[in-house]
């Protein structure tokens, strides 16, 4: 099959199928992904069916034909190559077909040969700004017969699998004033969950529920408060609430016997400076835990009270089971961008246990409740103030690893320093609203690790030094490895219970995204994204 | 929320230019001196620089997820009227466009790069041409290209003086391991079989080092195969003038070095 060419056929595309590949498929005519192959997704290990794979946020793939005997011997098996530079996406792969997004585009692969299938577009309008970050996408969700992508330009729109034609696209907010999405959306029962990005330009953040069907929103919780919710509310001085931030542009978890949806929750604005908001500043670097019929908040936990060094809670909770404190409970890790791993209560939200994964210099620890004991004369200051870690946290946006197998969590770690300055800041909708900035210490005096932690406790496993900070997400799999990449190019893997390494590859760019794992013919694949490139290896 | 691929301009551009000997064009640690416009202009300038471009260019220009704005020459904007150009569409997709900026805010922040990037022409004592004289004759174009000529191991020092003051180049003469560009790494790599090599690193990532060696030939190494790797932070091959030259000598050189900048 000739591979459609990108620069010119970015319309919806319906190409016929090779015999084989429809084959593959299976069930086209029906619904291709009801809610309970994804609750059940621990029965299709080949599969990728959601952002992390499975509900869990844990990104662990029960694949075990390649492992530490013979990960030597993975090659290329096929690239695509992206329309756009500095890829992040998570692919997911269903019935033998691949889906990637960029930037307000979306695709549909061979997940065997690598072949576009069809291509969809929706034009950047020229006046989009993104404030703070760049013009990516991290994946799409798949349920029914829909995938559902977030746009730059803030809307969440529906693409039939089989065609890529669009089905309906919903406006979740106006790019005018700052909002953009560039998290992959989390599809439910009948719901399609998406967050925004915002955190820079001083917005409202906000998390959505739409109809899967008919994209009209049903429910949305404001991570800002308003006046309903007193408690919260009063955690803002004066009116700062009105431009307080906290997008939520990164994917969350789901537990589907507790029909509860977590989410973190980024930063408050102005990032820099907090002397106009005073308080805690809830939900901002908060996770919190919302009905999933109602958007009801149900609890919340903040990991950094009153930040004002733009350490955004945007992670992938990652739930488990485990023994804390005598007995099997549901738990909730979060190794934060604030350089603590926490433990949670996911029933409850109450804080379990915590301790710092990476250098930091802003705490003297936790308290019982979780809550930091902030060191004095770290905040930002005119004439700059020396913390670790720096703006890009500890860690960031991509995802940790959580493997069943060795019950160890996986964190990419980012240890680097940095000066913070604060400067006066007027709001303007739509316009930067940082109130400061830093000065990054040299990239000499930074490095990285892959660094394994019990799960349960946050107590080193092992670590893999990174010459630089990490910069991508991790992957484990039942075959006792562990798979990610680096700024330098590096894709690598490593023993999970070890940390050997065991396995490396140059890709020729930074290596900025989330690996995945998919299994077709019997045989396994890995897949990740370098800059322009998607790499697929296999034995 | 800063986030996305910020990195891709510090680590992997800056691992390759360390190959480029482009570290003479690091970010100067000397004070930019402003040499036109007004200090209104200037204070606006960056008043409007700290609100709007800090969050990608650094507090001071110093780079981050954008580039390093505190060099003579950018890139993108060689001339002030591509610099104006250049804020007023921005650098699709990643730099937004500067469309709300007034005349006047697009000028003042020209005005304000720029100063960035300026080193101050400072009073010389010496003779240029002598200073030529010495450095055709005093061994540095052994190590250095200089307007074409030399050899290509250290960093590069053609048109010098534009991107560093008469003050930096005598400190660096004087004393070389004190004032090494940031990006500028002397290593010892111990091989299995007890070969040693040593040289510059011209690039490196987790798993290999590239390593600059005096002949100006590069080794490519496997971190695993090693059985030691010391990185020498503050060392480099270069020797201190200041016993080798007399006080006049060292004035003529400097003079030279700093006067080697673009024609006006």
């Amino acid at each position: 099959m000739k591979r459609p060419n990108l620069h010119h056929c970015w319309v919806p595309l319906a190409l016929t199928l090779t015999s084989s590949l429809a084959a593959a498929q299976g069930n086209v005519d029906g619904v291709k992904v009801p809610f309970e192959r994804i609750v059940n997704a621990g029965r299709e290990p080949g599969s990728w069916l959601t952002y992390s794979r499975d509900y869990s946020g844990a990104r662990y793939s029960p694949l075990s034909e390649i492992t530490a005997s013979n990960v030597q011997n993975l090659r290329i098996k096929w690239m695509y190559q992206f329309p756009d530079a500095g890829n992040e996406v998570s692919p997911l792969v269903v019935d033998g077909i691949m889906y990637v997004t960029g930037p307000n585009t979306a695709s549909a692969l061979d997940a065997r040969t690598g072949r576009v299938l069809w291509n969809w577009k929706r034009p950047i309008p020229a006046d989009f700004h993104a404030l703070g970050f760049g013009h990516v996408n991290r994946g799409g969700a798949v349920l029914g017969s829909n995938l559902y992508v977030g746009t730059l330009d803030g809307y969440l729109v529906a693409l039939d699998l089989k065609s890529g034609a669009e089905r309906w696209a919903s406006q979740v907010a106006d790019y005018h004033v700052g909002y953009s999405i560039t998290g992959a959306p989390l599809a439910l029962e009948n719901k399609v969950i998406t967050g925004v990005s915002g955190g820079e330009g001083g917005v409202r953040g906000l998390i959505d529920a739409y109809d899967a069907e008919s994209g009209k929103r049903v429910w949305r919780f404001w991570t800002i408060p308003g006046p309903d919710d007193q408690r919260a509310f009063h955690t803002w001085a004066g009116d700062s609430a009105q431009t307080g931030g906290g997008p939520t542009w990164v994917t969350g978890a789901y537990d589907p016997e507790l029909k509860l949806l977590y989410w973190g929750i980024g930063n408050p604005s102005p990032d820099w400076n907090g002397d106009a908001r005073a308080g805690d500043n809830l939900y901002t670097d908060s996770v919190v835990a919302l009905d999933t019929e109602t958007g009801r908040l149900r609890w919340h936990f903040q990991f950094t009270a009153h930040d004002t060094h733009d350490w955004d809670a945007c992670h992938v909770p990652v739930l488990f089971d485990g023994t804390a404190g005598g007995h099997r409970r549901k738990l909730l890790a979060n190794a934060n961008r604030n350089g603590f791993y926490y433990v949670l209560d996911r029933e409850s939200g109450a804080f379990v246990t915590g301790q710092a994964y990476s250098k930091q210099t802003w705490s003297k620890g936790l308290d019982a409740k979780g809550r930091a004991m902030v060191q004095p004369h770290t905040d930002p200051t005119l004439e700059g103030t020396l913390v670790w870690p720096n703006m890009n946290g500890a860690t960031l946006w991509f995802s940790p690893s959580y493997s069943p197998a060795t019950e160890l969590m996986y964190v990419p770690v980012r240890i680097k320093g940095a000066r913070y300055f604060k400067r006066a800041m007027d709001f303007k909708p739509g316009i930067f609203y940082p109130g400061g900035g830093e000065d990054e210490l040299s990239a000499l005096e930074a490095s990285g690790e892959i660094r394994a932690v019990h799960a349960t406790t946050g107590a080193v496993a092992w670590r893999f030094p990174l010459l630089t900070p990490a910069s991508s997400g991790v992957l484990s799999t039942a075959g006792n490895l562990v798979l990610s990449g680096t700024d330098e190019g590096n894709v690598f893997a490593l023993d999970a219970m070890s940390g050997k390494p065991l396995w490396d590859f140059e890709a020729g760019s930074a290596v900025e995204a989330n690996p995945i794992s998919y299994e077709l013919d019997n045989h396994q694949y890995i897949a990740i994204s370098a800059d322009r490139v998607l790499l697929v290896f296999g034995l | 929320m800063m986030h996305a691929a910020w990195w891709r301009f510090t680590a992997i551009l800056m691992m390759a230019s360390l190959g480029a000997l482009a570290m003479s064009q690091a970010p100067s640690p000397e004070k930019a001196v402003d040499s036109s416009g007004t200090a209104s202009s200037l204070g606006l300038g960056q008043s409007l620089f700290e609100r709007n471009c800090v969050v990608c260019h650094g507090i001071g220009g110093t780079g981050g997820r954008g580039p390093n704005l505190t060099r003579s020459r950018l890139a993108r904007a060689p001339t002030d009227e591509a610099l104006q150009a250049l804020i007023e569409n921005g650098i699709p997709p990643e730099m937004p466009d500067g469309t709300f900026f007034t005349e006047a805010d697009v000028r003042a922040l020209v005005h304000y790069v720029r100063s960035l990037g300026l080193v101050a022409t400072q009073p010389l004592t010496g003779d240029p041409a002598r200073g030529g004289e010495l450095f055709a004759t005093r061994g540095c174009l052994a190590c250095h290209i200089e307007s074409g000529r030399g050899h290509g191991f250290g960093p590069e020092l053609t048109q010098l003086g534009e991107r560093r003051s008469a003050t930096y180049i005598r400190a660096a003469l004087v004393e070389p391991q004190a004032h090494l560009p940031s990006d500028f790494l002397w290593v010892r790599a111990r091989a299995a079989n007890g070969e040693v090599i040593e040289g510059i690193r011209a690039n490196e990532d987790t798993f290999s080092i590239q390593i600059k060696e005096r002949s100006g030939d590069y080794r490519s190494l496997r971190k695993a195969d090693l059985a030691a790797l010391d990185k020498l932070p503050g060392q480099t091959p270069m020797p201190s003038f200041d016993k080798s030259l007399t006080p006049a000598q060292l004035d003529d050189l400097v003079a030279y070095l700093a006067t080697s900048r673009d024609a006006p």
